[in-house]
């Protein structure tokens, strides 16, 4: 893997000899991203979605490791609130 | 050559009642049990649903209901491939992690399409999260070429092009991150189009590259993806990103006279690196539009080098944000873990166990180019490039009036299945190939996505060939004919005026349309 990043990187050198100065970065196509919608209230997904897609979830909350530590949440501690 | 009928035919076929949708969509369903065993194009067939959904659109004309009022696309037969989410069935990207997740709702573009009357048949095969060039980075195995099925469709929209090249279905939708409608098409002899950044949401498409994306169909006729554009395409508020445009009409006027038509040829499109056979069938292209009276201008572009060098800087990078929603808690896989270990072990191993090498090398790729220290070098600096493209793409399109830029749509025709990724494929992060060799696949398609312009890909010619795949000695044999393509890239916004010159290269070619001769069919 590194080999291969390493031949990506080689050939992204390329680059270095474009005439880029004083050039702004291009980070998105169109200058109309990210239009704001109207600021009302929307549907979401009920929770029961969420909770059938989670690997593993129990009284609400997404069941993940320990966080923290030993002797901490131990391998049933909560990740926070309910919902993704 | 075998023909099947286009999106249009079978519409008005169902319009006028001469067959019925559930008639349409069980002959696809007979063909696709018939022959795909062969291809791999579907990770997903949607029998019982597809059958219902068309005996509804036919108990509404026997209702009296009008086509027109059911939709454009009333009794056609849809594919989507797998990284568009639909509220039926999972939607997978290929992906050991998404192997089992099913969304709870509809992509846009799926949404548009079944309001339309067109029903889903099934979900298509896929590099896996979209990324790679030839449909073999797929988990659920490779999808294969039905010209010749020693070699590779392309990618990543491999199963939607094999899909439609084979006749199993007479249009699918795919998406296109820098070619990856654009090049499967070339490769299968079938029309790939990729509409202006924004056109059509992108809500409910598993996101890789945010700023590159987009959704657009792959079919056998340039009138079948204007049907599905006009369709597909449009504002919507679930998508920030989406342009606030009504749905484009550019069916009304596909065949509406060119006049003037003056097209960009830049050096590139002529590069020594391009196999001379597509150089021979892209120069016939030129002469056959000179015939037509085009008028064609040499231009310069920035070189495929840096094209490629940019894409592959900001798509990785994209994809390292995107993909690090995958972390086994919310959703997807989730690794098996021992008494003891931490949240990073459950992050470190569901990603390692559940990602192929391909989209591991990405994600690792992106995050080394965001890094501090190193961003501005590589990151930047293709930010900056990608603006020059851009501002030359206007140049050409813009201040120097033409029409669209002509190039062959890929380097090479369809090459043999491992030829290019090794034989290490799916065997871990080490495969020890050079990437450089597959992603200079996309060389003459990134520019589009940089860009964010309208680009489509036509069949322009085709080759015969002999014997298997160089490097596949268990291949069939015999002889093939491979596809050609050639891709015109419009101006932002003018997909109209791109269909329209699309429609006459067609028309004048008599390529499109064809149907690959599969064994089983």
């Amino acid at each position: 893997m590194r080999g291969d990043l390493s031949a990506v990187l080689r050939h992204a050198e390329c680059l270095k000899r474009a005439p880029l100065d004083g050039i702004e970065p291009m980070t998105r196509p169109i200058d109309e991203s990210n239009r704001l919608g109207d600021d009302v209230p929307a549907g979401t997904l009920p929770r029961e979605a969420f909770e059938s897609m989670a690997p593993a979830f129990e009284d609400g909350f997404l069941r993940v490791p320990k966080v923290l530590g030993d002797g901490e949440a131990g391998p049933g501690g909560h990740s926070g609130g309910g919902g993704a | 050559m075998s023909r099947a009928a286009t999106a249009a035919e079978i519409r008005q076929s169902v319009a006028s009642g001469e067959r019925s949708a559930e008639s349409v969509a069980r002959a696809c369903l007979d063909r696709i049990a018939a022959i795909d065993g062969g291809i791999n194009a579907f990770l997903q067939v949607f029998e019982d649903r597809a059958l219902a959904r068309a005996r509804a659109v036919d108990a509404r004309l026997a209702a009296g209901e009008s086509a027109e009022a059911i939709g454009p696309l009333a009794g056609v037969p849809v594919a989507v491939k797998d990284n568009l989410c639909t509220g039926f069935g999972r939607t997978t990207c290929a992906s050991r992690m998404l192997e089992s997740y099913e969304s709870p709702f509809s992509a846009t573009a799926v949404e548009r399409l079944e309001a339309a009357g067109a029903v889903i048949v099934g979900k298509t095969n896929l590099d896996e999260f979209a990324m790679g060039s030839s449909g073999e980075h797929s988990a659920f195995g490779p999808t294969k070429n039905p010209w010749d099925p020693s070699r590779v469709p392309g990618g990543s929209s491999s199963g939607s092009a094999a899909a439609v090249a084979a006749g199993m279905v007479p249009v699918a939708l795919g998406s296109d991150t820098g070619g990856s409608i654009r090049q499967p098409a070339a490769l299968t002899g079938t029309v790939g189009f990729k509409p202006t950044y924004g056109r059509v949401s992108r809500w409910g498409l598993v996101a890789f590259g945010s700023s590159l994306d987009q959704i657009g169909p792959i079919t056998r006729t340039v009138e079948d993806a204007s049907l599905v554009f006009d369709t597909i395409s449009g504002r919507d508020a679930r998508d920030a990103t989406c342009l606030d445009r009504d749905a484009a009409s550019t069916h009304a006027d596909l065949e509406a006279p060119l006049d003037g038509l003056k097209l960009a040829v830049p050096a590139q499109a002529r590069d020594e690196s391009i196999d001379p056979r597509v150089r021979l069938v892209f120069g016939l292209a030129c002469k056959m539009l000179s015939e037509m009276g085009a008028e064609l201008v040499e231009v310069e572009l920035p070189s495929p080098d840096q094209m490629l060098a940019a894409y592959y800087m900001v798509a990785p990078a994209e994809a390292s944000s995107n993909l690090a929603r995958y972390d086994g808690v919310r959703y997807g896989r989730r690794a098996e873990l021992a008494q003891g270990d931490d949240l990073m072990q459950l992050y470190c191993r569901s990603r390692s166990e559940a990602f192929g090498s391909e989209v591991q090398r990405r994600i690792m790729l992106g995050t080394h180019v965001l890094r501090a220290g190193y961003a501005d070098q590589y990151y930047v600096r293709a930010l900056k490039m990608r603006r020059l493209i851009r501002s030359d793409y206007d140049a050409i399109l813009g201040v120097m009036g033409c029409d669209a830029v002509l190039t062959p749509t890929t380097p090479g025709v369809a090459f043999g299945l491992g030829t290019k990724v090794g034989a290490k494929v799916g065997q871990g992060p080490d495969s020890g190939v050079d990437p450089m060799e597959l992603y200079a696949e996309d060389m003459l398609t990134v520019g589009a996505n940089l860009a964010g312009l309208p680009a489509i890909s036509l069949p322009a010619g085709f080759i015969p060939v002999q014997g298997p795949a160089e490097g596949d000695a268990d291949g069939p044999g015999g002889s093939a004919q491979l596809p050609v393509g050639v891709q015109l890239t419009g101006s932002a916004l003018g997909e109209a005026s791109l269909l329209r010159v699309a429609r006459a290269f067609e028309a004048r070619a008599s390529l499109s349309g064809r149907v690959a001769p599969v064994a089983g069919g």
